[in-house]
């Protein structure tokens, strides 16, 4: 399209409400993504310590092991 | 152009189109960054990352863990199975499924809760069908015994928790009767920006002594969409006043609403809470042509009306009907529709397909400029009124705020008449 036609498309109120559109739902999508990292960076937290705890338990028990086996 | 092989529908399938070996589209993703390509890109991000969390992935992270540990295979299993281990992992991967579930429908619902601003008949038949899919619970009504004011503060309150904690907007139908206020039984409201059913509204003020109150919410968590922390900050009283008047969206649907509903129009009230207080915003067009060129606005950018008069030969009408397939346009208003159709059309670089859009360009432009010429100070106050807007960023900067007080001037002076509440002024009156 010509460069003008363009310019001139982009200064008019049609292309301004669609910008408007567009900036209001990136916001909102923004701050559903920036709510979801929230709530799966507390799980990842918590599958974490889960694992964690297993080792620890695992680990004590061969300890256990070796301690009866001595 | 028949062997192009997906329809762009963000959240199911690609954006990209792909093309037939003999055709000239490279690809026809929409170039600038907007919110249909953001989601797809965020969709496919916040999957990887729910991904993480899947009971295969994180068993396997367990089992990497714990084989060095050196016991027999059937002695780990029986440990985690008597500790619930994978229990817990799958709870947590179920969770995680739960919470993409839900910001995939929160996401969908953002970009099917478009602004209807345009022409009325467009809008209008989303609202409807969007009412239908509604919840049931506001078609019944609830008398108030307790004292009118202070039921209706506790309301407002909830709504404002709404606006302090929910990303989307949500509206709210309050009604009057004979001075007192009924309230939709097990109130939720709907998160679609502002669409009040023309049905829902009609049941009310269809009955002469009943008034009613359009309630929409502004988000608090726009005020800095990169703060992660707003919400804390807005509970403890650490946030400072960051007003969020009503929008050119929200006066553009009381302009519509005025033209449907006519004198009983007079028997809507509309406001905005958000968490520092209550708009409230009616229209005096006694000196002002802003509700003409509004109105006119929306008439003349209809999807069918810039189509019809740009006179596309057949060949070009069919073309644009081909391309047309291969975007959801169900729930998009008018400006964005014709922008992503330019896009799209401009991307092919195939000579008919820039030749429509030349043609429909040039036809919203022949639209503007008839409307410049009619209404030159209406359309130069709604120009910078809307460039104004695109310019607000975060609602807390002091930029923005003297964006927002142009703006509240320009409206003054066009006839639109904004009141703000604070929240304290409310608790006061109440105490």
């Amino acid at each position: 399209m010509d460069e003008e036609i363009k310019k001139k498309l982009e200064s008019g109120l049609l292309y301004g409400f669609f910008e408007l559109e567009n900036k209001d739902k990136i916001n909102k999508i923004n701050v559903i993504k920036i709510d979801y990292q929230k709530q799966i960076e507390v799980l990842k937290q918590e599958r974490d310590k889960v694992i964690s705890e297993s080792v620890a338990f695992l680990e004590e028990r061969k300890m256990e092991e070796i301690r009866k086996g001595l | 152009m028949e062997k192009m092989e997906e329809k762009i529908d963000i959240l199911d399938t690609n954006v990209s189109i792909e093309k037939s070996k003999d055709s000239k589209i490279e690809n026809l993703e929409v170039s600038k960054e907007n919110s249909e390509i953001l989601a797809k890109k965020n969709v496919e991000e916040m999957e990887k990352d729910a991904k993480e969390l899947d009971l295969t992935k994180s068993e396997s992270m367990l089992n990497d863990e714990t084989d060095s540990i050196g016991h027999e295979p059937e002695i780990q299993e029986e440990v985690f199975k008597s500790d619930g281990v994978i229990e817990k992992l799958k709870s947590i991967s179920e969770r995680a499924s739960k919470i993409l579930d839900d910001a995939k429908s929160g996401i969908k619902k953002v970009l099917a809760g478009g602004m209807a601003v345009m022409a009325f008949s467009e809008a209008g038949n989303i609202r409807e069908i969007k009412a239908e899919g509604m919840d049931n619970k506001q078609s019944t009504i609830e008398s108030i015994e307790k004292n009118q004011k202070q039921r209706y503060v506790e309301e407002i309150e909830k709504i404002r928790n709404i606006a302090i904690n929910e990303p989307n907007e949500y509206s709210f139908i309050f009604a009057k009767k004979s001075g007192e206020y009924i309230f939709p039984k097990g109130q939720e409201g709907n998160n679609f920006s502002n669409s009040f059913s023309v049905k829902e509204i009609r049941k009310y003020i269809g009955n002469e002594e009943c008034s009613i109150e359009l309630i929409h919410t502004h988000p608090a968590k726009l005020i800095n969409p990169s703060d992660e922390n707003i919400v804390e900050k807005i509970r403890k009283g650490e946030m400072e006043n960051n007003l969020m008047p009503p929008s050119i969206t929200d006066i553009s649907n009381i302009i519509d609403k005025k033209n449907i509903f006519g004198d009983n129009f007079s028997k809507i009230t509309s406001k905005v809470v958000e968490p520092s207080g209550i708009w409230e915003y009616s229209l005096n067009f006694e000196n002002s042509q802003f509700d003409e060129i509004v109105n006119e606005f929306q008439d003349e950018f209809t999807t069918e009306r810039v189509i019809k008069e740009s006179n596309l030969t057949k060949e070009e009408n069919s073309t644009l009907n081909k391309v047309s397939e291969y975007i959801n346009f169900e729930n998009m208003n008018s400006s964005v529709r014709f922008f992503m159709l330019i896009g799209l059309l401009e991307q092919t670089h195939i000579d008919i397909c820039e030749t429509i859009s030349e043609k429909l360009a040039s036809t919203i432009l022949k639209k503007e400029e008839k409307l410049k010429e009619k209404y030159p100070e209406a359309y130069s106050d709604f120009k910078e009124i809307i460039d104004n807007e695109r310019r607000i960023t975060e609602f807390k900067s002091e930029g923005s705020k003297e964006l927002i007080r142009k703006n509240m001037e320009l409206y003054k002076k066009n006839g639109i008449i904004l009141k703000h509440t604070p929240f304290e002024k409310i608790d006061k009156k109440t105490n």
